[in-house]
């Protein structure tokens, strides 16, 4: 993460130097020189100007969501549950078995792992994806995937 | 109940086969993932679980392992058009 981070300021340093070279051009037109450095991570955007709004913006271009804690890896692994269509959701909790107790087969298993990848953004290897026979297990895999701790 | 294994329990041969089929599985999902349209995606999906689930009954090996290749073949020809359409 830190080294992230410094790679992050790196650029960010290039980009200011950059800057220096395009300052004459920049300062005529009065651009802060926080909009130079936002402008080559926002290359999807229009490139006006004018558009003053860009350091708002600027966080959906980094990775991070909001932090994750227990109970909202909890929910959304509930949520992907529920909606998956061959579960009941009155019958499911945590820690329901997913084919003795809901009554699933091992291609829906398959199914369900893949429905969480989705979810999470990674991939869980073949391996692992057979010991998580629970929501409970898939929750704590995905907690120590992403080191949550309680 | 004086074994601990379960009675319903797979032979070593079973189980193998039944993880290649969901090895098998697993990899038509990925690939099917790539597929660009979302309609073409959802049918190709959908006729993959069917044809998986219209033989979840099977159990004699040979027409498995039958099964299995087929599957092979057609993820490979899968895996070739998707890299065609992509180029």
């Amino acid at each position: 993460m830190a080294a992230l981070v410094l790679g992050v300021r790196r650029t960010l340093a290039l980009g200011a130097r950059a800057f220096l070279t395009v300052a004459p051009k920049a300062s005529a037109s009065g651009v802060s020189q926080k909009f130079i450095h936002t402008k080559q991570w926002s290359g999807s955007q229009r490139s006006s100007l004018l558009v003053s709004n860009q350091t708002t913006d600027l966080k959906r271009f980094y990775s991070g969501g909001p932090p994750l804690s227990l109970e909202l890896i909890r929910d959304r692994v509930l949520l992907v549950l529920k909606l998956f269509d061959k579960i009941n959701p009155e019958k499911l909790t945590v820690d329901s078995h997913f084919i003795n107790d809901l009554g699933l087969d091992s291609l829906d298993h398959v199914e369900i792992i893949m429905a969480i990848e989705d979810e999470f953004g990674f991939e869980i290897p073949d391996g692992d994806a057979e010991k998580l026979a629970r929501p409970a297990d898939i929750i704590r895999y995905v907690a120590d995937r992403e080191d949550i701790y309680e | 109940m004086a074994s601990k294994i379960p009675r319903n329990a797979m032979s070593l041969k079973q189980f193998m086969l039944h993880q290649e089929v969901l090895k098998l599985y697993r990899s038509f999902l990925r690939s099917i993932k790539e597929i660009e349209s979302p309609a073409d995606r959802q049918q190709l999906r959908e006729w993959v679980q069917s044809d998986f689930r219209k033989h979840r009954h099977e159990t004699d090996e040979i027409t498995i392992r039958n099964l299995v290749v087929n599957g092979e073949r057609a993820l490979k020809e899968l895996k070739q058009s998707l890299a065609l359409s992509r180029s």
